[in-house]
């Protein structure tokens, strides 16, 4: 990092290579959306080296790259958002909402592989949920890295971890066919 | 979709999985087959979530590619003026919709010119046949229409007027409207302007916007890791919508110096 950051292009190309992966991961589950995602991910690598003078190592390189990684993800959202299925909100009187954000709709295909199955299940999340939950099982950062990257108390994240996974759980476990469609419709965080 | 009561299972069982847990309350956990049970199923959460189809190794490579054609511009600022075209072999979105505006514009500006100039001939021509007494008129009338077709060409091709900039501009006047702006951009609105330089794409090289060169030539002064997404008129000034990468902040800057005008929060 301080070979990169001391203009060493090779140690930046390591460097780079050594994170894209995962970064791309975060940006994969956020965007729900491979072209999005790869739009994400090189998006945020350029951020990464443009803003290479500013990581003062106060956190650690992979909390700074996904942070930046789950802001080019949610930019690419907010761009792309005429293809994307908004699945929450409080607008109770938005039928057309209502309809597409119905958590079986999604779900009801059969033959239905684990990964369209977790895409669909993340679509019925708000970004309030969907984020902390992929921060933490995709780019494995802790509560309090969590926290740090979305500037939100550490219980916040707690509690939005859990209620995201029970939400996933039941999401999966609905595809599966092993319980019925949860008819409630998606909410914001508190 | 979220259930707002959620078991305390529930929580206990996220915690444990993370190892969030004091070790009395993990002991605790361990112990109850609900909380258990709920592990089992968070589990698998995490496991179908965290496998992520591999990336195409040229999707990873040309996003690499572009960090680091992205670190050659910055690092040689000096090379990057002498020479641009070598300078960088994938262009900032930025750069390439201004490039693009110009060469229309540019194009425009020839043809009216062009046009203009024909005119002027034109009329000269036929004067000289008409008439050898008659020595200015002709010419004097057709001086006016040159002007005002220069005029229209400059404004389109690189010196616009403060009016005909402003006059197109989409107006803001407060943060709340440069969110709504952002988020009209974000909804594709102006998507075709503002839409990134997509990943695996092979982007030609080109020189970077020159302070003397286009309506745009401002734009230089804008920060690496700001975001253009669009050109406003803010209460009156013209000015650059921008985004922030790092923070999502949004922020209207001055477009003759990027000085910020306001600055919002991510809508």
């Amino acid at each position: 990092m301080t070979a990169a950051q001391g203009g060493d292009r090779g140690a930046l190309d390591q460097l780079l290579r050594r994170h894209y992966d995962r970064v791309h991961a975060v940006c994969r589950r956020i965007t729900g959306h491979d072209a999005d995602a790869a739009d994400a991910a090189q998006d945020a690598m350029i951020a990464m080296v443009r803003n290479l003078d500013r990581f003062d190592g106060r956190s650690s390189f992979g909390t700074w790259a996904y942070r930046i990684a789950t802001n080019a993800s949610l930019d690419e959202l907010r761009r792309r958002k005429r293809r994307a299925i908004p699945i929450s909100g409080d607008d109770e009187g938005d039928h057309h909402h209502q309809e597409i954000a119905d958590p079986a709709s999604g779900l009801r295909i059969d033959a239905i592989g684990d990964h369209l199955a977790i895409d669909a299940a993340l679509r019925l999340l708000s970004d309030d949920y969907r984020l902390p939950v992929v921060l933490r099982d995709v780019a494995d950062l802790d509560y309090a890295e969590i926290a740090s990257v979305l500037d939100i108390p550490v219980g916040t994240v707690k509690s939005r971890i859990a209620r995201g996974r029970a939400a996933l759980a039941q999401a999966l476990s609905t595809q599966a066919g092993n319980q019925t469609p949860d008819p409630e419709r998606p909410s914001r965080a508190p | 979709m979220i259930n707002e009561d959620l078991p305390h299972s529930a929580e206990s069982a996220s915690a444990f999985l993370d190892g969030e847990l004091a070790a009395s309350e993990r002991a605790a956990a361990g112990a109850d087959p609900e909380i258990m049970a709920t592990v089992e199923s968070f589990t698998r959460v995490r496991a179908v979530l965290s496998d992520v189809e591999p990336v195409a190794d040229g999707t990873k490579a040309s996003a690499i590619a572009a960090a680091l054609a992205e670190f050659n511009v910055l690092r040689a600022p000096a090379s990057r003026t002498a020479t641009p075209a070598a300078a960088a072999t994938v262009i900032s979105l930025q750069s390439r919709r201004l490039r693009v505006y110009r060469v229309v514009m540019g194009v425009a500006a020839a043809a009216v010119v062009v046009v203009a100039i024909a005119a002027l001939g034109s009329i000269r021509g036929e004067d000289a046949k008409s008439s050898s007494s008659a020595t200015q008129p002709p010419a004097a009338e057709a001086l006016p229409q040159l002007k005002v077709a220069a005029t229209a060409a400059a404004a389109a091709g690189g010196a616009p007027s403060a009016q005909s900039s402003e006059a197109s501009l989409p107006t803001v006047d407060s943060p709340a409207e440069l969110q709504e702006f952002a988020a009209s951009a974000a909804s594709g609105d102006l998507a075709a302007a503002t839409s990134p330089a997509r990943a695996g794409t092979a982007a030609p090289a080109v020189a970077q916007p020159s302070p003397s060169d286009g309506p745009f030539s401002q734009a230089a002064c804008i920060n690496s890791d700001q975001v253009v997404l669009g050109d406003i008129s803010y209460q009156g000034t013209p000015a650059y919508a921008v985004r922030n990468i790092t923070t999502g902040a949004l922020q209207a800057l001055d477009a003759t110096d990027c000085h910020v005008l306001v600055e919002a929060p991510a809508p």
